[in-house]
């Protein structure tokens, strides 16, 4: 493979990365503010109530209050499944390194493209 | 049950000399000093890989080999500090069931530690060759400004948090071994700094990796004994919702009821209860007002992405495979580590473990006395240990990989020999330990409030600099050191004199932390960007041939 032909494939390759990365982190932004933004919610509008109307006997589930089970329990299970599905079938795994061109090596003290 | 913790208000009664070791629980001591073994033994092990191999790329990055495991349990060990098993635990005995809104932002740690920027930094670090994510932002602007004040700030941070984390230790120590504070600090930090040294990031991970199955395995055993002791977790919560709030009747407020089970939470503690009597009318206090709950929240989630000690993992990993299997690893981690203390904590009351303020820290090993048989016991002192000396071995190689690689190396221009990249990697390392041990032993009074801010200050500081480095082809070096230096400067100018407390009770991240990020795009959008040629090796080119 000539220089030239070697740079346009290191470079499409890294375009690819570069978006496929970029896509991946948008979506763990996305996951990231639905699972806070959910689960803030619901301890605050249930957990947050003030003294004067919280009932006399506290709605447990399984021991914990509802407002825990509902706000952060049930929530932290939803995004660990979702964490899993992101890793198992969004987060692709990269294609097989493409060598750096030695025109464009960015590093003087390290041997540049050391995979 | 047994009773071979020590309180630390009973080591000092019972000891005469600093240096004597008056534990002589084998229960207690049969693990510790196995678990101590058992780090030397990895530790020297992974020596061994240092021979052969190109002495940086192993002592910093061991070799870039970690698979799933290794990251998965290392990474999370590394983030869970001696916080994470005595104070966070404190809080949960302290302050009931709200803490529970507090702790919520940790359900997307993993996804967002591992996610947002892991296989982006693995990836260009191989190409660049870089051993620092400080490596990167230096490589691609070419700016040695950025990469010492970026260097400088990391070391800056990681001092302050491996102070406190020494400090941790030693009591830890003090407690377990039965010994002064002095002897404590001796031992803690001989041990750490020698397999750190000695063993390079190797071995650092791989120990990490043992402390973070101690841990998990130490917290998670603990709570059918205490759900069991308190005759069921209903009963527990049910006996709770009557616990009196000390410091409302303290202060003649009028009585909350289930102050316990619901926010913002009983009043906060103070720590000289009956110093305010002749004080201002009282006023209410809740520990967990919403403003901070989701300063929180947000600090929760997101801080542990970029923290200068959790960084490392990200440019150690084999494969992308490896990281994705190290996510699915995590995700449920974190629920088991910090939903176990929240049930095992809520129970205490009904335990009649009734800890003074300033002993709350001590919730987790009394807690195991009381209610776990001896062998779990030892396990779970063991295990804040770990969490202490997880963290404390990656932050010093952050330390020295910063002073050798970011700083001597590539800002003074610093040509050595491998035999002297060698003499120098393990004398800086040495030597963080010596200084942080010297400081440590002052106990500093002003040092535990900085180390509260080191995650936020992490998080308002490094956080979108790096971001903008991986993911933004706009950014510029001035962007980039807008955002370091006005994150910082806005961070401290809060904490010092918050000029916004009488407004709303935000943490100073939840300022410093929107700053930075607007400092990186203003200063970026207004200087010029960098050259097509510059960015591709970042970017790369699309089909149609633009960058």
């Amino acid at each position: 493979m000539n220089n030239d032909t070697q740079r346009q494939s290191f470079l499409k390759h890294q375009a690819r990365h570069a978006r496929q990365c970029w896509y991946e982190a948008r979506v763990v932004f996305g996951i990231i503010v639905v699972a806070l933004t959910v689960s803030s919610v619901i301890l605050y509008t249930q957990g947050y109530v003030p003294p004067e109307q919280r009932p006399e006997q506290p709605s447990l589930i399984l021991g914990i209050p509802a407002w825990v089970m509902w706000g952060l329990v049930v929530p932290w299970l939803a995004t660990i499944v979702v964490t899993w599905l992101f890793a198992m079938f969004l987060m692709k795994d990269d294609e097989p390194y493409v060598e750096v061109p030695e025109e464009m090596c960015r590093n003087d003290s390290h041997s540049a493209g050391h995979v | 049950m047994h009773d071979g913790i020590l309180l630390l208000s009973q080591i000092s009664e019972t000891t005469t000399k600093w240096y004597e070791l008056t534990q002589r629980d084998p229960a207690i001591l049969i693990p510790f000093v196995g678990y101590m073994l058992g780090v030397f033994a990895i530790a020297i092990i992974a020596h061994r890989y240092q021979r052969g191999a190109d002495f940086e790329v192993e002592y910093y990055v061991a070799g870039r080999s970690f698979g799933p495991w290794v990251l998965a349990l290392s990474w999370v060990a590394t983030l869970a500090s001696g916080g994470s098993f005595l104070g966070y635990p404190s809080l949960v005995y302290s302050y009931g069931w709200t803490i529970a809104f507090w702790v919520s932002g940790s359900m997307v740690t993993a996804i967002a530690g591992l996610g947002l920027v892991g296989k982006r930094i693995n990836r260009l670090a191989r190409q660049t060759g870089a051993l620092t994510l400080v490596d990167l932002l230096r490589d691609r602007y070419r700016s040695d400004a950025i990469g010492s004040v970026y260097a400088a700030m990391i070391v800056v941070l990681t001092t302050v948090y491996l102070m406190a984390q020494f400090i941790a230790g030693a009591r830890i120590l003090q407690s377990i071994l039965g010994t002064s504070y002095q002897m404590g600090l001796i031992l803690f930090a001989v041990s750490v700094v020698a397999y750190t040294t000695y063993g390079g990031f190797r071995a650092v991970s791989w120990t990490d990796t043992m402390q973070g199955i101690v841990m998990i395995v130490g917290i998670v055993l603990l709570v059918p004994f205490a759900i069991h002791a308190a005759g069921g977790m209903r009963e527990a919560t049910l006996k709770l919702a009557e616990r009196p709030d000390p410091t409302a009747q303290h202060r003649g407020l009028e009585r909350q009821q289930q102050a316990y089970l619901y926010g913002p939470g009983p009043e906060k503690i103070v720590k000289e209860l009956g110093s305010d009597q002749q004080g201002p009318v009282p006023t209410e206090n809740p520990y967990l007002p919403l403003s901070l709950a989701l300063s929180m929240v947000l600090l929760r989630g997101i801080a542990g992405v970029l923290m200068p000690t959790a960084v490392p993992r990200m440019l150690a990993f084999r494969d992308t495979r490896a990281l994705r299997r190290a996510l699915m690893l995590l995700a449920p981690y974190l629920l088991l580590m910090y939903g176990s203390s929240l049930i095992t904590m809520n129970c205490a009351w009904s335990l009649d473990l009734h800890l003074a303020p300033g002993d709350s820290d001590q919730a987790v090993p009394e807690m195991a006395k009381l209610v776990a048989p001896a062998w779990l016991a030892g396990v779970l002192i063991a295990a804040p240990f770990a969490a202490v000396m997880s963290t404390v071995d990656s932050a010093l190689l952050v330390v020295s990989g910063s002073v050798v690689r970011d700083l001597m190396q590539k800002t003074f221009q610093l040509k050595l020999g491998e035999q002297w990249q060698r003499m120098l990697a393990y004398s800086v390392t040495a030597a963080a330990g010596a200084l942080v041990l010297t400081l440590a032993f002052s106990k500093p009074p002003f040092l535990i409030p900085l180390v509260i801010h080191y995650a936020g200050g992490s998080a308002s500081v490094l956080f979108w600099p790096s971001l903008a480095t991986l993911y933004w082809k706009r950014a510029t070096s001035a962007g980039i050191l807008a955002g370091l230096l006005g994150g910082g400067f806005i961070y401290v100018v809060i904490v010092l004199f918050r000029p916004f407390d009488g407004f709303v009770n935000f943490h100073p991240f939840m300022y410093a932390f929107p700053a930075s990020a607007i400092l990186v795009c203003i200063g970026s959008l207004l200087t010029r960007r960098q050259r097509d040629e510059d960015l591709e090796f970042y970017f790369g080119r699309n089909e149609d041939g633009g960058p």
